[in-house]
């Protein structure tokens, strides 16, 4: 449990910086990311597994 | 152990993201200056940043999960991440109604909204390709004669026949056009009919200056800025320009306003046919033209202003269309001895002609007038310098056309489809840009031209004229068109590919180091 929690940790880190960054360059360069990536998608994986890892804190 | 295994989690994790975002910037740098772009109309759920959907809805009909062009023009929208210099353009299309001309556009200037049209398909070109004598020149165009005459292209150029015999498409043929027996009055002219927006006419000279004073107003009916621009060409070359800025504050509140004055005084010009190009949007209104030239033909269309009454112009167009959105100004208008009966606003209404010239008359004015030749306000003053193009209202036979010359390729079936390709120059397009950004996303604009091809109004205006001239419209006659309800001609679009090319992200480089030296 302790582990998938380690791993749910570092994909969140991950997509924080997917969603940092992409948002960085999507405001410098319109489309550079929107043309290839829907960034929504991102932001809900990113969100559900803040949940998750929120949840398992708690357990 | 597990800080080993959360390392290469981390690691994997990171790299994907760097991976990731050097293929999204790899793609918008477009390194060896080409890319591709694909859309697939008939997956019509796909959203396709790169080339946007055609446009407005209303001229689209879905057929079986395929989207059909039932009214003309259609706009889509090309994106790109960067800027390219050239577009070829690939279009799959069905054309079953066989219409007969299909041309593809880009957008080069928003004032006018003026497209440089390609083609796509050109039926009469398709049958004189099979009917007459075909010479190609090394650059592809090809030179189309009734009776075999010329050996090359070249040949056809340097000794070209009379310019009535004389028919293009798609080529800028810069004939050396003179009047004989022309003699410059020097008496002063004047146009007082109120001409609104943009227009552009042909006027010789010789031995003269030119000259031409132009009276604006302003309408006031929308708020846009109004600046007008004038420019003075010569064989194809701009070689005078003027610009007249806007200075009011921008208002719509319908009021008529006085909006300065233009001239063209030029001296020591080549005899020959100059084009006078004014620029301007449909809020302006030239109260007068005055000039000292004793020819001057307007090209294609103009916008009789209103308030003009009884007005004659003489045209040598093969089709007239009349359009107004003045409920005021509905009308029978004259052509020739055949009656264009302008009874809706908002909608065009057409009829063809294949007489040489014919006189025009309308009662009212604030109505537009177009086609494929010039139109002349006074007889005496009507100059028709350049040779007809090859559309889809050109009679060939009742023309005289003896020679085309034209740069066009036939499409290419492929499994039931016709593949037209269509190259651009975007050097020149118009582009809109996001308003702050670091990279250079832009956004350039085309249309699918079918004319006759209106979901209003139908079916083709050519083949109903063919079918309801007395003596059909390649002998001769006058007829109006004759549309009808029922049935909807359409155009079938399957894919539009783009291959766009521009400067390689070396060439850049070099570039930039090159100018700074």
């Amino acid at each position: 449990m302790i582990k998938i929690n380690f791993v749910l940790k570092e994909f969140f880190y991950v997509l924080t910086g997917f969603l940092i960054i992409f948002s960085f360059l999507e405001f410098a360069w319109p489309g550079v990311v929107l043309a290839y990536i829907n960034l929504n998608l991102i932001l809900i994986f990113w969100l559900i597994i803040g949940m998750l890892i929120l949840l398992f804190n708690k357990n | 152990m597990q800080n080993i295994f959360i390392l290469k989690i981390r690691l994997i994790l990171w790299s994907i993201l760097i991976i990731v975002v050097g293929f999204l910037l790899y793609q918008a740098i477009a390194p060896n200056g080409k890319v591709k772009y694909t859309y697939d109309f008939s997956k019509s759920d796909k959203i396709n940043y790169f080339i946007n959907k055609l446009m407005p809805k209303e001229r689209i009909e879905i057929i079986n999960n395929i989207q059909a062009v039932i009214g003309e023009p259609v706009y889509f929208s090309l994106n790109t991440l960067r800027k390219f210099d050239k577009a070829k353009i690939t279009l799959q299309y069905q054309n079953q109604d066989n219409l007969p001309l299909v041309e593809m556009g880009l957008l080069k200037g928003k004032t006018v909204w003026n497209y440089d049209l390609k083609p796509i398909v050109n039926k009469t070109l398709d049958q004189l390709i099979l009917a007459w004598s075909v010479v190609y020149s090394a650059n592809g165009e090809m030179l189309l004669e009734r009776e075999k005459k010329y050996q090359t292209v070249e040949d056809f150029l340097k000794n070209p026949p009379p310019i009535n015999e004389i028919a293009y498409y798609n080529y800028e043929f810069k004939n050396k056009f003179f009047l004989q027996n022309y003699k410059p009055t020097n008496q002063e002219n004047k146009i007082s009919q109120q001409l609104r927006g943009s227009y552009q006419f042909y006027t010789y000279i010789k031995n003269e200056n030119l000259d031409f004073k132009f009276i604006f107003s302003d309408l006031n009916k929308n708020k846009n800025s109004d600046p007008i621009e004038l420019n003075l060409y010569y064989q194809g070359k701009l070689i005078d320009s003027q610009r007249l800025d806007d200075k009011s504050t921008p208002t719509d509140d319908g009021k008529k306003t006085d909006h300065g004055k233009l001239r063209l005084n030029m001296g020591n010009l080549l005899e020959g046919v100059y084009k006078v190009e004014l620029l301007a949007n449909d809020d302006i209104i030239t109260d007068q033209i005055i000039f000292k030239q004793s020819k001057l033909s307007f090209i294609n269309r103009l916008w009789l202003a209103e308030g003009a009454k009884n007005v004659e112009f003489k045209t040598d167009s093969n089709i007239v269309n009349a359009q107004t959105i003045n409920p005021v100004s509905l009308q029978t208008i004259k052509v020739g001895d055949n009656d264009l009966i302008l009874d809706k606003t908002y909608q065009q209404f057409s009829i063809v002609s294949n007489k040489a010239t014919s006189l025009i008359k309308l009662e009212k004015g604030d109505v537009i007038l177009s086609g494929n030749g010039v139109f002349s306000f006074d007889q005496n003053s009507f100059i028709e310098p350049v040779a007809r193009k090859v559309d889809n209202s050109l009679d060939i036979n009742a023309n005289g056309i003896n020679y085309v010359i034209v740069n066009y390729k036939q499409p290419k079936e492929n499994g039931g489809w016709q593949v037209a390709e269509a190259e651009f120059d975007l050097t020149d397009a118009y582009r809109k840009y996001p308003t702050y950004q670091l990279g250079a996303t832009n956004k350039m604009s085309f249309l699918i031209s079918v004319p006759g091809l209106n979901k209003e109004n139908f079916s083709d205006p050519l083949r109903s004229a063919q079918l309801n001239s007395p003596n059909s419209l390649y002998q001769g006659g006058t007829v109006q068109l004759d549309y009808q309800d029922g049935e909807v001609n359409k155009i079938i679009i399957g894919k539009i590919t783009v291959e766009l090319s521009g400067k390689s992200l070396i060439d850049k480089i070099k570039g930039i180091f090159y100018d700074k030296n």
